[in-house]
């Protein structure tokens, strides 16, 4: 039936269950090419920024919305020559209708690629070039691709991870232990689900108004509600796990509660948490964009994976390439975790294991 | 069963109080008045209108005097539409939401399922890879996007649906699609992975092993515990689905009931709030027990207790 | 092994189709055929993009445009909008009018008017909806738009229980006499406004009352006295509204029905009208009007508005108590930049809070962009090259349109004067709470003018105005105001409205940005459609022209 993984079939060296998993792991090709790319992935976004040196942040309001692959010519206006930082930075045309007292004979000028000083100002040309283009704001698309990428994969493993403790704990206890532990545990799930989300947000705003990191807050929000449907899979997997034979058996022969959770429930949910949780990862970094758009985490010029997502949409006539290219990185990035997960799945499933 | 039932539905009174008392504090301790406006509203005008909705009593007759309307199912008049009840709301738009949300889940539920269990019954091959695929695509592409994007196609391009509305069949078709198709990815997932835990445990072997034609021991022996993750993800998202979607709503302007939850947070309603969240509340608890029923009979050993 | 794929082959199929997919989008729209419009335009209804559900369509309780589109259409004051020029008198319920030192007003009433009930519309229908707008238990916000009827304030704030005493009188059952609080030149401008509109007595009464909030009339029996009468409310769907018989100038009334679309989705709003289910389309989203503009779409259009968009510094905070910083925060705003760049619709910069285009009235003009200057001022104040200077708080309400222009504007002061600013954005009853209590240091304002005359900006700015927002105040400047509101003759008020416009300008506690433009599209079937800096329709004079068959 299996095609993957292939084993060795000497039976002499009785490996370790784990040992067992890892190789399986290290064989299977696709969840190996997924590690790789999202191993990649992440050096891009955080070594990245030290070989493309854009910065994601400063805006060209001139160099809006610049198309892929293309160069853009610019002005550099000083009105103080000495200044360091330009106080405009503006295109040929606008060069020539504002500041221009003789548009032709300093166009051409400019086109030499000499500063020229016009009436007490410094005009400086510029050219600039913009791998994946510029966003609305003139901001480079491909740093602000990278450093939305650090927020997001943060945010979506941080805050993923502590769902799946959250959800895996509470689910395993709930449904092991039945009765009225679970009807309380399952209910005060309920009243969670219930309660509206966007006033808690809002609240979590008013409370930690002159917090300075509220990036934590968006761990906060998205903790407290990614969870409950994780506890619940959970749940229904243990409620039909505790009467399989082997738990019963545990059970019958003495093994304390907290060792047959771990050892013989643990293992066996791991499926349905693996798939649910390559799920999860999506959800909490367009939860993210959300939240950071009611003003609830990241600055409002900063970037994130899903608020380019969010941003590019409303360009989606005018400028695709602004949703095309973080769509790109945001999918590609979901599709090789999921590979490296349901690897990850098929390593650590024991019963096939004894194929 | 039906005392499994009677104790679960006893235990929502308690479940559903609970949620009425938190949301309650959360409206009151969150900033704004629900009578503030651009123009700056006098001072005497907002004190008589605090007054006619009774929010100048002190918290606790305020707190009662709500629940005592709520209990009485006479819900109390709304702030951000003067002269409409949440009861005018959630009865004008429910039924809108229903029925997006039934479409959204038949759609989900016959793509959804079978995609999971082919792929599973085919590990690693391309029925499995090229279902899984487009699921992961419809995964990470969120509605905001995917909905505009087939309004784009089928509305205006190719013009075989409206773009919008709610009044004729095919304003059905984008949003229940782009609402489908979302969760028809989430379920074909967890399909596929509970299936996969099913088709290698012993009792489908032993039912090979007999000689099960290969259908058989997929769809009668497997599937039965196989979607036990789909039937614990469905009760949230049943209650989700069916009290409307506020991004789908909005792309394809549709009167339900899930832009009424967020205008009426925006506009600090604390009626409205209540009783959509209430009424919210109700259904997830009803759609709960039903998968919990659901996964008792799905269930033999259980279902003998 | 040829089972498995390569993940990077189903990437870059994902790739190329959405590629295709979306660079196409930018490419063309369809042509269009027999759409929904064309046979609504054949049907005689028009379909009105209509921005949002409004909050009421009580023209005593509206408080939002979207609602007084509505209303307008369902009620007829005294005096109608004009369907060209926003400062003439369109006679509606009123044939002629006189007043005597423009405080004691006689309007005659027409006596063919009627409710959409067939009931005469009387003087005593006015004395009634002028008494419910002021009842404080009803507590209308807009009430204070009728202050400026004698003793108006006094009942409102429940100073004064007899109604008597305020200057509203119905002489006979078709002449109403008005006593104002003091001369009021441009009544006719003001009373166009919904607040002074009728509401029909009995309804009322049967409903609850003078003095209930939440009255369902509008909803159960909408009885009104306007060209059109109410068909049906869908909440969040349509409001359906369709000639109204008893109309007095029904004869006049060209569109047999107007459904008011509630879309709020400007993204929506755009495709609902691509895809050819509306003749008017409230708004354009701002990365489309580049778009149409260069396709030269024959539906846009962009006209000026009586609107401003400008940024209010807290005066009262130390650091802003200095004029000169203020002045450094303005003169670093590349404000073409903005508009250019940002808004794209074309608008013009704002130099002043008044925008241009009123009758006899230049307002004086800040300077431009001008960093040289804005510099030295703040080296001036203590923070040459911006050493020292405190980040400063900025707050807007959530939207992506304020978003992208503070975000630029915090680029611009960054570059030019090296200063720091924190964007705090806020939800609606969140924000305009924040603002009112001058919890900020810069924050988002706008404003639309009711009427077309400076004072409806200018107004604000007086010492403690409940719109003022700032902590600013000046005593000359509340002098020259309230005596201009009294001033007979025009050009004198705009003389002293000049001088206080130069008064507020000067000590700069608002950094005026740009002024909003009407954009929005419309199919050029719809006839009678005028340009006005108000915006506001009179529908009776809109008509639908269907295409003849040979331009088909």
């Amino acid at each position: 039936m299996r095609l993957s993984p292939k084993l060795p079939t000497d039976t002499d060296a009785p490996s370790s269950l784990w040992n067992d998993a890892l190789r399986r792991l290290l064989d299977n090709r696709l969840a190996m090419a997924g590690l790789a790319f999202f191993a990649f992935i992440t050096l891009f976004c955080y070594a990245g920024p030290l070989v493309y040196r854009f910065n994601p942040e400063a805006q060209v309001l001139a160099l809006e919305s610049t198309l892929p692959f293309t160069t853009a010519h610019l002005v550099e206006v000083r009105f103080d020559p000495s200044k360091a930082t330009p106080d405009e930075v503006t295109t040929l045309e606008d060069f020539a209708e504002v500041y221009a007292q003789n548009p032709e004979a300093e166009l051409a000028a400019l086109a030499t690629g000499q500063p020229l000083e016009v009436n007490g100002m410094l005009f400086t040309p510029l050219t600039r070039f913009h791998v994946f283009g510029t966003d609305a704001k003139g901001r480079d698309m491909l740093a602000r691709i990278m450093s939305g990428g650090r927020i997001s994969l943060g945010v979506g493993f941080l805050a993923t991870a502590t769902a799946l403790l959250i959800g895996v704990a509470y689910g395993s206890i709930s449904g092991y232990l039945g009765g009225r532990v679970d009807a309380l545990m399952m209910r005060f799930v309920d009243i969670l689900y219930a309660l509206p989300f966007l006033i808690f947000v809002i609240l979590l705003m008013v409370l930690f108004e002159d917090f300075e990191h509220k990036i934590l807050l968006v761990f906060l929000a998205i903790g407290a509600v990614e969870w409950l449907t994780m506890a619940r899979i959970v749940r229904g997997q243990v409620i039909n796990l505790k009467e399989q034979e082997f738990v019963l058996a545990a059970k019958a022969t003495g093994v304390r509660t907290a060792s047959i959770i771990t050892k013989h429930i643990a293992p066996n949910l791991l499926g349905p948490v693996v798939v649910y949780a390559t799920l999860l990862i999506p959800a909490v970094m367009l939860l993210e964009s959300v939240l950071s758009f009611l003003g609830l985490g990241t600055q409002a010029n900063a970037a994130s994976w899903g608020s380019l997502i969010r941003e590019g949409q409303q360009a989606m006539r005018s400028a695709p390439w602004q949703l095309i290219a973080p769509s790109l990185f945001f999918s590609a990035t979901l599709f090789a975790m999921n590979f490296l997960g349901d690897g990850l799945r098929d390593a650590l499933d024991v019963k096939s294991a004894k194929d | 069963m039906l005392t499994f039932i009677l104790k679960r539905l006893a235990q929502a009174i308690p479940v559903l109080l609970a949620i009425y008392t938190i949301t309650f504090f959360m409206i009151r301790f969150s900033p704004g008045s629900p009578f503030s406006d651009e123009r700056k509203v006098a001072e005497h005008i907002i004190a008589a209108q605090s007054e006619y909705y009774g929010f100048n009593d002190p918290v606790p007759v305020q707190y009662l005097n709500t629940l005592l309307q709520h209990l009485q199912l006479n819900l109390p008049p709304i702030t951000s539409h003067p002269g409409l009840t949440a009861a005018d709301i959630i009865s004008e738009s429910f039924p809108v939401s229903l029925e997006l949300g039934i479409w959204a889940m038949l759609i989900a539920l016959t793509l959804g399922i079978p995609a999971g269990v082919l792929a599973a019954a085919r590990q690693n091959t391309t029925l499995d890879y090229a279902p899984m695929s487009l699921a992961m695509v419809g995964i990470c592409l969120p509605t905001f996007v995917i909905g505009p994007i087939l309004a784009l196609v089928f509305g205006i391009w190719l013009q075989w649906t409206s773009v919008s509305g709610w009044s004729t069949p095919t304003d059905r078709v984008l949003p229940s699609l782009t609402l489908g198709l979302f969760y028809a990815a989430y379920i074909a997932r967890l399909t596929r992975g509970g299936m996969l835990e099913i088709l290698s445990s012993d009792f489908v072997r032993t039912a090979r092993a007999k000689g099960a034609s290969e259908f058989r021991a997929v769809v009668v022996h497997a599937l039965r515990g196989g979607i036990l993750p789909v039937v614990s993800f469905l009760g949230p998202a049943l209650a989700g689905l069916v009290t409307g979607s506020f991004v789908v709503e909005s792309i394809f302007q549709i009167p339900g009931l899930g832009r009424h939850f967020v205008e009426a947070t925006f506009n600090k309603d604390q009626s409205l709030i209540l009783s959509t969240v209430l009424f919210y509340a109700g259904l997830i608890m009803l759609a709960n027990l039903s998968v919990d029923v659901v996964q008792v009979l799905l269930n033999p050993k259980l279902r003998h207790k | 092994m040829h089972q498995r794929r390569n993940p990077t082959l189903h990437l870059s199929v994902f790739t190329l189709l959405a590629a295709a997919l979306l660079l196409a989008t930018s490419c063309s729209r369809s042509p269009g055929g027999d759409s929904l419009r064309d046979q609504a335009t054949r049907d005689g209804i028009l379909l009105f993009g209509n921005s949002g559900e409004p909050p009421s369509i009580d023209p005593h309780l509206n408080t939002s445009v979207n609602g007084s589109r509505i209303t307008s259409a369902l009620v007829e004051g005294l005096i109608a909008y004009h369907p060209t020029d926003d400062n003439l008198p369109e006679p509606g319920v009123a044939e002629s009018w006189e007043n005597v030192d423009s405080t004691l007003w006689t309007f005659h009433l027409r006596k063919n008017a009627r409710w959409s009930n067939g009931d005469p519309v009387t003087a005593h229908d006015f004395v009634y909806s002028y008494r419910r707008m002021l009842t404080p238990e009803l507590g209308a916000k807009y009430a204070q738009l009728l202050y400026i009827i004698k003793n108006g304030r006094e009942y409102n704030t429940g100073k004064l229980k007899d109604f008597s005493q305020v200057g509203v009188k119905a002489l006979d059952d078709y002449t109403l006499q008005l006593t104002l609080a003091g001369p009021t030149p441009h009544l006719l401008n003001l009373i166009k406004h919904p607040t002074w509109y009728p509401v029909h007595a009995p309804t009322i009464e049967a409903y609850g009352g003078i003095g209930k909030p939440d009255s369902n009339w509008t909803r159960e029996n909408f009885v009104g006295n306007g060209p059109y009468q109410l068909k049906t409310w869908i909440i969040n769907k349509s409001i359906e509204v369709e000639r109204n018989p008893y109309y007095w100038d029904a004869d006049k009334v060209s569109i047999k029905e107007i459904h008011f679309l509630p879309i709020d989705d400007i993204s929506t709003e755009d495709q609902v009208f691509n895809s050819g289910r509306l003749h008017y389309q409230n708004t354009v989203p701002s990365d489309m009007i580049p778009i149409y503009v260069k396709e030269n779409d024959p539906y846009f259009r962009s006209e000026p508005w009586i609107a401003t968009y400008y940024y209010s510094l807290n005066v009262t905070d130390p650091v802003l108590a200095d004029k000169r910083v203020r002045q450094a925060l303005s003169l670093a705003i590349n404000r073409r930049a903005i508009v250019k760049r940002v808004m794209k619709g074309g608008q013009d910069i704002a130099l002043s809070l008044t925008p241009d285009g009123i009758k006899g009235y230049q307002p004086p003009k800040l300077e431009r962009f001008n960093p040289n200057k804005a510099r030295q001022l703040l080296a001036e104040a203590g923070y040459p090259n911006g050493e020292g200077f405190p980040t400063l708080k900025f707050i807007f309400n959530t939207s992506e349109q304020h978003k992208q222009v503070a975000e630029a504007i915090q680029q611009m002061w960054l570059n030019v004067l090296g200063i720091k600013i924190s964007l705090e954005n806020q939800v609606w009853k969140s924000f305009i709470e924040t603002r009112n209590n001058l919890d900020f240091q810069v924050a988002r304002n706008g404003w639309i003018g009711d009427y077309v005359f400076p004072d409806t900006f200018l107004s604000m700015y007086r010492t403690g105005d409940g719109n003022n927002n700032t902590g600013w105040g000046d005593p000359r400047y509340d002098q020259l105001i309230t005596d201009s509101i009294t001033e007979p003759d025009s050009a004198k008020r705009l003389e002293m409205l000049h001088e206080a416009e130069t008064i507020l300008l000067e000590a700069q506690p608002i950094i005026p940005l740009f002024h909003y433009n009407r954009i929005y599209r419309i199919d050029p079937a719809v006839k009678g459609w005028y340009p006005k800096l108000t915006d506001n329709r009179n529908y009776k004079y809109i008509s639908l022209e269907p295409k003849r068959s040979a331009e088909r």
